[in-house]
């Protein structure tokens, strides 16, 4: 193995970043620019007083009219066609957070549950004299799986607070230090208890605390490991998968998926990637099995036997498996990374079906398999959730400028 | 069509805040001169980032045409620049995160070293070494990075691109730069 060691100064990171940023924009970029922007239209605000200019009052009041006809007729078929449509009901409700008022400082987070099939919210808490900046633009709200709380992250991925459903009550949480920033949270089955990756690689600790914040148990976690990451909890409740060296291409030991038993006994090692690169592993709703992304796909991993199956073969991320463990669903990237869309395997590797294309990602069931939400990326700051059947059919979308879970 | 490119100093005694009032009623050649004016830093910051030329430009683009649909509602006009950047440094993370943070190593000319005078080898190394680790980290470790380091915003400009405080802005700084080391520590030891 060679060794090459060199000081950290300022002065190489500018000169890397400088290097890295290349000399001078590419040829045709600004006039692709212009171009795009002169066939893409802007929204236009109606201005009352340039109707007066322009048209007589009896005209207006005639386009008021017709507007109105308008949308009693369209209210009509509306109503007829949601009696007529599937109705994404899923077995449960989303829940989502908001700030409200957007665009002020401060202002509120709100958390709300949210019927998929109407689009009806209840608000379920509300966190007032927030600074918005402190939050990122992107929360989230994550369900515990029996729904009675939830936990609420900021847009780095820290969690900020654990809603009380039946309560209708949040207990704020000090930004934490969770290490590598998205998904460094699991909860436990039983959604009693939660646990969290916290400090640098090599200092890490999995943080166990209950559903009122108090800290349970700090589980150390060997330190030879690094890029720790994707906690886990076994659907037993008896251990929490983590990933380590992840995103690593060549290391000194190859990806591993380590089970940390939740009572504090040795971790064991549960899949030993001698190359790829894996992106995430997450346990069968029974507890048998592993499914886990590389870069070259998806595998599955029978525990009793370690024997692997091979179920997709592609630029496939972001895996979640069916509520019942036949499927799994998960983001392709396509060759040029310009579009995602969602996609639903049998966790054999039969049936692959894409469900979307353009820049979906996130995949998450619906209590009862029959559909997935995912966020869609309209092109500014925050996506939004849309729903769309298991089965394929016209997506749904579900709020604006919000990240759901189910 | 061809589009025509006019450059901001094409519309002679307009301050930028004017370009962006007349952008938002959609004039194109106020946006183009906006363009113009922005591009350039804009798709630097993007490549930096990103870490190679066709991402960036893609970001780049995207940015522009999001900043273009959202104009009208832009209220503080003197702010353009900072808007846009957020918008941008907004973009580029999403693209990494949705990216599941596949490493990839660029292929470009930016890194093509055969032709390096061995004088400098030592520094080309390095730089290649530091590149390298900087693509271990995550989205939002690499934006603060090329904020400060690159384009030397101060630290009110980089909170107001990152949507974050100021004090948390010099927190994250000392956590990137950690993260850089420790990144770069594990590239020394991996072989190659």
């Amino acid at each position: 193995m060679t060794t090459h060691r060199i000081a950290l100064t300022d002065e190489l990171i500018e000169r890397m970043l400088a290097e890295r940023s290349g000399s001078r924009i590419p040829a045709g970029l600004v006039g692709a620019i212009v171009s795009k922007s002169a066939v893409t239209p802007q929204p236009r605000s109606i201005r009352l007083p340039g109707l007066s200019w322009n048209l007589r009052p009896g005209f207006v009041w005639l386009l008021v009219a017709l507007a109105l006809a308008l949308v009693v007729i369209g209210g009509a078929i509306a109503g007829a066609s949601r009696r007529t449509a599937v109705s994404p009901d899923g077995g449960g409700p989303m829940i989502a957070a908001q700030f409200y008022p957007a665009g002020r400082s401060p202002t509120s987070i709100r958390v709300f549950e949210l019927d998929p099939a109407t689009g009806e919210r209840l608000p379920l808490v509300e966190l007032p004299g927030v600074d918005p900046s402190s939050f990122g633009v992107s929360m989230r709200a994550v369900w515990a799986r029996d729904h009675g709380h939830a936990l609420l992250f900021d847009d780095f991925g820290r969690p900020r607070g654990i809603v009380d459903v039946a309560h209708h009550s949040l207990i704020a949480l000090s930004p934490a230090d969770v290490a590598n920033g998205d998904d460094q949270v699991t909860w436990s089955p039983a959604g009693d208890r939660f646990a969290w990756l916290n400090g640098p690689a090599g200092r890490s600790t999995l943080v166990i605390s209950d559903v009122t914040g108090r800290e349970l148990r700090r589980l150390a976690l060997p330190t030879d490991l690094s890029d720790l990451t994707q906690p886990s909890w076994s659907p037993d409740g008896s251990a929490i998968l983590v990933v380590t060296a992840y995103g690593c291409v060549v290391c000194p030991r190859g990806p591993r998926a380590i089970a940390v038993p939740v009572d504090g006994s040795p971790s064991r090692t549960l899949l030993d990637e001698t190359s790829g690169n894996v992106t995430r592993a997450v346990w069968s709703p029974d507890g048998s099995s592993l499914a886990y992304s590389t870069s070259g796909g998806i595998s599955t991993m029978t525990l009793a036997d370690g024997r692997r199956t091979v179920v997709t073969s592609g630029a496939d991320i972001q895996l979640a498996w069916s509520p019942d463990g036949r499927r799994i669903a998960f983001t392709r990237l396509n060759a040029d990374a310009e579009r995602t869309g969602i996609f639903v395997v049998d966790s054999d590797g039969s049936n692959l079906t894409q469900l979307t294309d353009g820049a979906d990602d996130t995949p998450i069931w619906s209590p009862d398999g029959s559909w997935l939400a995912f966020n869609r990326d309209q092109g500014i700051i925050e996506p939004s959730a849309w729903v769309i059947p298991r089965t394929g059919g016209e997506p749904r979308l579900v709020v604006e400028s919000a990240r759901a879970d189910w | 069509m061809q589009p025509l490119v006019i450059p901001a100093n094409a519309l002679p005694g307009q301050t930028e805040a004017e370009l962006v009032r007349r952008a938002a009623r959609g004039d194109n050649a106020a946006f183009e001169a906006l363009v113009a004016a922005h591009a350039d830093r804009a798709f630097r910051t993007a490549r930096a980032i990103l870490g190679n030329e066709p991402d960036a430009r893609d970001a780049t683009q995207d940015a522009f045409i999001s900043a273009w649909r959202e104009l009208p509602r832009l209220r503080e006009v003197n702010q353009f620049e900072a808007w846009l950047r957020r918008i941008l440094v907004n973009g580029c993370r999403s693209r990494l995160r949705v990216r599941g943070r596949v490493r990839e190593i660029p292929m470009d000319g930016a890194f093509d070293r055969s032709g390096a005078d061995p004088l400098i080898a030592d520094q080309v190394v390095d730089t290649d070494m530091l590149a390298r680790a900087f693509d271990r980290l995550v989205a939002d470790t690499r934006a603060i990075l090329v904020l400060h380091y690159l384009l030397h915003e101060p630290v009110a400009a980089i909170a107001s691109a990152m949507a974050i405080p100021a004090g948390t802005v010099k927190w994250r700084l000392h956590r990137a730069r950690e993260a850089l080391e420790r990144a770069l520590l594990a590239e020394g030891e991996d072989p190659r």
